[in-house]
């Protein structure tokens, strides 16, 4: 009995140690660029969702209202996406350099729909048509870093 | 002629009251992620509905009796208590969801905060419940739910390439950075969205309120067999627009805002303004649904007067559950929980709770004690069977998907 019980334990204690070497002990770097390219095409997301309700509403298409709980919406999305990404904490110098790449991407992505947002809120069509060309650049940007990795 | 009508009616009602939050979200996100390619699930699942809906509706107008009621006498208190919770759970978390949709629908609609709106949809629900007939109910928030159709008019509006979408929907699997994990917990959802088990107990308890007898199979047979499969296309239609829309641009759908876009891409403020109220009108008629279902259930188990069909003081206690669903569904949503995120983990917990809803059909159909020539046939019970393997594997996969998954990232 005593034998079947130490068995046991050293075979969980192996199965244990293998799953938390598994979750735990990843190549960083790696994990970061998977972690990034995964927020990246979640931010294209948002700012292609704020681009399309934007230029719904500048073609007449859909009415102030719903553009803008739109654009609020992907505006929350993305500062959820930008909020989560930035918690990581790099472990190396590389995973540091792909964490400020990634993480400057995703903030000027946020801050460009915020800035969509508050001019639709305002009625302010001329910037709303300036800033939808530039989330064009934001989201190209965003999808190749996107395409980084898995 | 009054009875084509009434079939016609009957059919329209079924297609308009068909789609709900759960397909409305679930079809849109899918069709933004994988295109058509998961389009053979909601088949899958039109035809489980149609197959199980059928069984119940022809119980209820055999016997007499709704579901839930021979459930407990068949099966005993123990084995029906398991199939109440389970069933309960779901239908009350689908109610939560559909308020939240109706909040979101007037949130678009007007710009206020869904929070604002959602204790007046949930008092507008339990006004409905208690002043409107059954059949008016019915009636009205199905035909309003036929607007819907604008999604399939806004796919060919958007001109689409018909062999492309064609060739995705022929092309089951995973694509670009998705996993066969990710591809199976969203085709779980589907099959949830489609054969959410309030629709059955809605069915056969409506039955009963309306009365059905023998005469009324025909009826039943097309309310089942046309008018689903028909609201089945509706959700192959929203999947098929965001497909064309969101797919090639990286859109995922996490916003009812994102699921009513197409139709103003396709035909401005009037399309926009039709699918709102076609929105409004589904999800409002499902949450009628889902309350009274909840009602229908508890009551039916515990063997108390239920139903529209009498006056709410002499089935106070189906009434007191039906505003206690309610006041527990504004609670929740209170929370600012996402309403669109409980309507994705809705459709999974449905389909986990599939079988233990559908099995107790499956046997009561078949007990020549209660059906007597109407029982289920060979051929039927084959495909049935068929199913309840399907909604077993569903089942026992859903909650590992989920994990593996971290629903569905």
């Amino acid at each position: 009995m005593r034998r079947r019980l130490a068995a046991f334990g050293v075979t969980a204690s192996l199965v244990l140690s293998l799953i938390l070497g598994l979750a735990g002990c990843g190549d960083p770097d790696q994990q970061m660029l998977s972690e990034g390219a995964r927020s990246a095409r979640e931010a294209v997301s948002g700012v292609r969702t704020a681009q399309l309700a934007a230029q719904s509403l500048l073609g007449g298409r859909i009415w102030a209202q719903p553009a803008t709980v739109m654009v609020t919406d992907a505006e929350d999305a993305l500062g959820q996406v930008a909020t989560t990404f930035d918690a990581r904490q790099p472990e190396t110098d590389e995973s540091r350099q792909t964490y400020d790449l990634y993480s400057e991407a995703l903030a000027n992505a946020a801050d460009g729909v915020t800035d969509l947002r508050i001019a639709v809120r305002s009625g302010d069509l001329e910037t709303v048509r300036q800033l939808v060309a530039q989330l064009d650049k934001t989201a190209e940007q965003l999808e190749q870093l996107g395409e980084r990795a898995q | 002629m009054k009875r084509l009508f009434a079939v016609t009616l009957g059919i329209l009602t079924a297609i308009g009251g068909f789609v709900d939050i759960g397909d409305l979200v679930t079809n849109a996100l899918v069709g933004a992620r994988f295109g058509m390619r998961l389009a053979w699930v909601v088949v899958v699942g039109v035809i489980g509905i149609c197959l199980y809906a059928e069984m119940s509706g022809r119980v209820v107008a055999v016997s007499g009796r709704p579901v839930f009621d021979l459930i407990r006498e068949r099966l005993g208190r123990r084995t029906g208590l398991f199939a109440l919770i389970a069933s309960f759970l779901v239908t009350l978390l689908t109610l939560i969801a559909e308020i939240g949709g109706v909040a979101l629908a007037f949130e678009l609609a007007s710009g206020v905060n869904y929070l604002l709106w959602m204790p007046l949809a949930a008092f507008a629900v339990w006004l409905v419940i208690w002043r409107v007939k059954f059949s008016h109910l019915e009636q009205v928030f199905g035909l309003l739910g036929l607007l819907l159709i604008v999604f399939a008019v806004a796919l060919w509006k958007l001109g689409p390439d018909w062999g492309d979408l064609v060739q995705q929907a022929t092309s089951p699997g995973p694509i670009g950075h998705e996993t066969w994990a990710t591809y199976a917990y969203y085709g779980i959802a589907l099959f949830g969205a489609a054969m959410t088990p309030y629709e059955v107990f809605f069915f056969s308890s409506g039955g009963v309120e309306e009365k059905w007898d023998r005469r009324d199979l025909v009826t039943e047979r097309s309310n089942v067999f046309i008018g689903f499969p028909l609201g089945g296309l509706l959700s192959l239609a929203i999947a098929g627009c965001a497909a064309v829309l969101y797919l090639p641009i990286g859109v995922q759908v996490e916003t009812l805002g994102q699921v009513t876009l197409p139709a103003a891409v396709a035909f401005g403020k009037l399309g926009l303004a039709i699918v709102l109220l076609g929105v409004f009108a589904a999800t409002f008629g499902a949450a009628l649904e889902t309350s009274l279902s909840c009602g229908y259930t508890i009551a039916q188990y515990f063997g108390w007067q239920w139903g529209k069909f009498v006056r709410p003081r002499q089935a106070s206690r189906f009434h007191v559950v039906m505003i206690i669903c309610l006041i527990l569904s504004i609670l929740v949503l209170m929370t600012a929980v996402d309403p669109v995120k409980v309507t994705e983990y809705s459709v999974v917990f449905a389909a986990m709770a599939l079988p233990l809803t559908y099995l107790p059909i499956l046997i009561i159909a078949n007990d020549p004690d209660y059906m007597g020539e109407q029982k289920n046939g060979r051929v039927l019970n084959f495909f049935a069977l068929v199913y309840l393997g399907l909604l077993l594997l569903a089942s026992i996969a859903a909650i590992p998907l989920m994990i593996v998954t971290r629903a569905g990232r």
